[in-house]
């Protein structure tokens, strides 16, 4: 069977030594949109860099549509990539930022203009065409960034941390925007974070990497739910990782977890209840509600809770041992 | 409490430096005097020459008369083609030295400098070897003589400039901007000439201006090299001041000269700043090693001229200094002990040369030493205006050629009130205005660099304003001023322009004994020209070495 699409295999490099990229297998189907996921150092930049072809690997291929473009140069490859500063060109307008790949292309003057207006339309920056580079605000340029990278139709588009330099509340707004205008164009994507919140909000599968290796690929519900490692699931954030007696190393998931302000019944657990008898530590308040620290015979954990508790309380943490998941460590 | 912190944070105003009003007059007062007795005076009476209606040629014969005009027109086409042919060598030793890692690269990068810290009749003895050892005065390749001979050691000299300020800069730009252009569909080439040269248009266009002036500016290489028809301003400056003594001509072209200087100094100032500044955000990507054998031929290409340009006519020099009847020895040094081998050419054994030039390099060091430092206190300690007066002031001798100050010094310091025409100190006090500019570029920068904080916590902590400077400032001060001495020492070695209309036929420098060889027939005075090569080579090699290891960061590059 061809895969329609992106075919990774055995792809490995190294720096000076270094082992970056450890021997990588991937399929990306066409059309789909993945996320790889891992912190800094662990290759998914690498993994990128070698796919678009700026990086040549030591060993392994790269495969588009059953085709081997490992030795394709990377201007030669039809891909798309985009970086987290942006790298808009300094000395050219916006619409020349946006045109460039299309003369690459030797597109006709009149089809470029038509495309470029077209590309401006699709972003939101209707009219802004002759702005310079320098004039624009982080979340323009952003935009035009997707604008260039998207209009000579790449095959795959690659984005490279896309939102990292943008703050917060700018950076949520574009994932959810760029994600719903990549799946309109129905381009093939690749993206590396190292946020899980945006790897979810965008991808429809999800690759977690550590130490150039594949931790883990699965949709974002499903890792979300069950992680497997112990690794994965610090990564996505899960807080409460313990040791149960007869189930060993296990997840407990905030939606398996939470708070009863009135102390268990004698003030000890009640595992048929599961009641655990627990001890105010600290709060932090976070997104309208406390994030609360408890101690408890599993050890201390977090609990998301809707009002403030004194520090010193006894409260009850009730869990769901129906949604726990084993992890390995 | 409010009061003492508003008191510590004040910058500029008397707060730093030495207290002492004698300390302070002297830091403005003497670098004031120097620069007006021995750079106004001097150029102020080049001008009331050579404008005066007094000479044989006016203003207007520059433009009509046939001789001066091709004299003008020479200067400025060699010097435009010079800096086209030497942007042609660097920028792909640039691009292969900012992009690649590779083995022996430290090599090439230092390599590449070392012409542009020799003196220029260093430059000019080894194209002079070069044409020795291959045969080239005479059949299908001549450089003897030819405008080919200048524009090859322009460019030798010069590679140097492009290659630094431009790869430098090119360090600097983000490479995901080039990865960009490649993953839109651009080829190497496209890069290049699409998002790489556009970017580099501020370094490109203030390398190509500094390499315009020294090529516009040349002295020694011309004289060295150039046969009759290859006369530049600079050495026809020389030839109707020293040799037919026509003060009013020569005063005419320096007038010129200056003019012209100023005009394209001013020119380069207007161009870079239309042309931008240094984009501030810049992320740095590491050298990367060529990974493909296409990749590794096309670093090896980049490199290949400028590595064989700068390599091949030093180590002719190095070989025909070793070169005697027969064979090779030692012959050629041994000689210049003797009087009668280079009795032709010089009234003293041309080993004396060695020892003028050392010793004055030495007071020509100190000279600059004394001036500059202080004028660079009186720049960082001193009130505002004055510091911005200074600054710019010291300048200006960098931008006179070394030719009009010495003429300067001729006609301007030969009579009362100020006669030393027949003292030696003449050629030490050029020297040193040539250094100074570097002595304040050095110093400044290091001084300037002091965090303001560590004054202020050296304070705190209950040291005197006197304390603070000793212990705080001073430290850095020595060694930028031990670096600023040995930069000076190598400046004062190899200076040919302004000595050549000082030095008194008994009392030659190196480079001034070297010409005097050259311009005689014969392979022994040759050989002999070619030894002191060497020696001047290797003693400014010493001096720029130190320089090097002592000197502070955040100072002047190259």
């Amino acid at each position: 069977m061809t895969v329609q699409g992106l075919q990774v295999r055995g792809l490995s490099v190294s720096y000076d030594g270094t082992v970056a990229l450890d021997g990588v297998d991937l399929d990306v189907e066409g059309g789909e949109i993945i996320s790889l996921l891992g912190p800094s150092g662990c290759g998914k930049s690498t993994l990128l860099r070698a796919v678009a072809g700026l990086l040549r690997p030591d060993a392994g291929t790269v495969r588009w549509i059953g085709r081997d473009v490992t030795g394709t140069e990377p201007h030669a490859r039809g891909f798309g990539l985009m970086f987290q500063d942006h790298a808009l060109f300094p000395h050219r307008s916006v619409g020349e930022n946006i045109e460039f790949g299309l003369r690459m292309q030797h597109q006709s003057p009149e089809q470029r203009r038509r495309r470029v207006a077209e590309m401006l339309d699709l972003v939101g920056l209707d009219a802004m065409g002759d702005r310079a580079i320098g004039t624009l605000s982080g979340g323009e340029a952003q935009r035009v960034a997707l604008a260039r990278s998207l209009a000579p139709s790449p095959q795959l588009l690659m984005l490279d941390e896309p939102f990292g330099s943008l703050d917060r509340g700018l950076r949520e707004r574009l994932t959810t925007e760029v994600g719903e205008l990549l799946r309109r164009v129905g381009v093939t994507a690749v993206h590396v974070t190292h946020d899980q919140d945006e790897a979810f909000a965008i991808a429809d599968r999800v690759v977690v990497m550590r130490r150039g290796q594949i931790e883990r690929i699965d949709t974002p519900l499903d890792i979300w739910r069950d992680p497997h490692t112990e690794f994965v699931a610090r990564f996505l954030g899960h807080d409460n990782i313990v040791d149960l007696p007869g189930r060993g190393r296990t997840l407990i998931r905030s939606d398996a977890i939470r708070i009863d302000e009135s102390p268990p019944r004698d003030g000890v657990d009640d595992m048929s209840a599961g009641a655990l008898a627990a001890t105010v530590l600290a709060q932090r308040f976070h997104g309208g509600r406390y994030l609360t620290r408890v101690a408890t015979s599993l050890g201390e954990l977090v609990v998301d809770h809707a009002r403030a508790i004194d520090r010193g309380a006894v409260v009850s943490v009730i869990i769901d041992f129906g949604l726990l998941v084993p992890v390995s460590s | 409490m409010g009061e003492g912190r508003a008191a510590l944070g004040t910058r500029g105003v008397m707060a730093r430096g030495p207290r002492s009003r004698v300390a302070r007059f002297a830091m403005v007062g003497v670098p004031l005097a120097f620069f007006a007795v021995f750079f106004a005076y001097p150029i102020a009476t080049i001008l009331d020459r050579g404008l005066g209606r007094r000479g044989r040629h006016n203003v207007v014969d520059l433009l009509t008369d046939g001789q001066l005009r091709s004299v003008l027109w020479f200067t400025l086409w060699q010097a435009l083609v010079s800096t086209l042919l030497t942007l042609a060598v660097g920028l792909p030793a640039a691009r292969a030295l900012a992009r690649y890692r590779f083995t022996g690269k430290a090599f090439v990068r230092a390599l590449v400098v070392v012409p542009f810290a020799l003196p220029t009749v260093v430059i000019g003895s080894a194209i002079n070897a070069l044409i020795d050892r291959f045969g080239l005065d005479d059949g299908p390749v001549r450089l003897y003589h030819t405008t080919w001979a200048i524009l090859l050691a322009h460019v030798i000299f010069n590679v140097a400039v492009i290659v630094r300020v431009v790869g430098g800069y090119w360090t600097l730009l983000d490479q995901r901007v080039d990865e960009s252009a490649q993953m839109l569909g651009a080829s190497n080439w496209r890069v290049f000439v699409e998002i790489d040269l556009p970017r580099l248009r501020p370094a490109i266009t203030a390398a190509c201006a500094i390499v315009f002036l020294f090529c516009f500016t040349s002295f020694g290489v011309i004289l060295l090299l150039g046969g009759p028809r290859q006369a530049t301003i600079e050495s026809e400056i020389w030839r109707y001041a020293v040799q037919r003594t026509d003060f009013h001509t020569a005063a005419l072209l320096s007038a010129f000269q200056l003019a012209a200087v100023i005009a394209m100094v001013a020119a380069a100032t207007l161009l870079e700043r239309r042309v931008g500044r240094l984009a501030g955000r810049s992320r740095v990507a590491a050298p990367r090693r060529p990974s493909t054998a296409r990749e590794r031929v096309g670093v090896a290409a980049a490199l290949a001229p400028t590595v064989a340009l700068v390599a091949l006519p030093l180590a002719s020099l190095v070989e025909r200094s070793l070169v005697v009847r027969g064979g090779h020895g030692f012959d050629n040094y041994r000689a210049l002990g003797s009087r009668d081998r280079a009795s032709s050419s010089l009234l003293v054994p041309p080993i004396e040369a060695v020892r003028n030039s050392l010793v004055t390099a030495v007071v020509a060091t100190l000279i600059g030493l004394v001036v500059g430092g202080l004028a660079a206190g009186a720049i960082v300690y001193g009130r505002r205006a004055v510091a911005r007066a200074l600054d710019i002031g010291l300048m200006l001798p960098l931008g006179t050629s070394a030719v009009t100050l010495g003429f300067g010094f001729l006609i301007a310091l030969d009579d009362p009130p100020l006669d030393l025409r027949t003292s030696w100190m003449l050629i030490p006090l050029a020297q040193a205005l040539v250094a100074i500019p570097f002595v304040v570029r050095i110093v400044v920068p290091a001084l300037r660099a002091i965090d303001d904080r560590l004054r202020d916590a050296a304070t705190v902590l209950g040291a005197s304003p006197q304390r603070v400077w000793r212990h705080v400032d001073w430290p850095v001060a020595a060694r930028a001023a031990s670096a600023a001495a040995a930069f000076a020492f190598a400046i004062s070695l190899g200076e040919f322009g302004a000595t050549s209309f000082l030095a008194r036929p008994d009392a030659p420098t190196i480079p001034i004994a070297m010409f005097r060889l050259l311009s005689q027939p014969g392979a022994a005075l040759r050989g002999m020209a070619m030894a002191l090569a060497v020696i001047l080579a290797a003693l400014v090699m010493l001096a720029t070495l130190v320089v090097e290891r002592i000197r502070p960061r955040s100072s002047v590059s190259l």
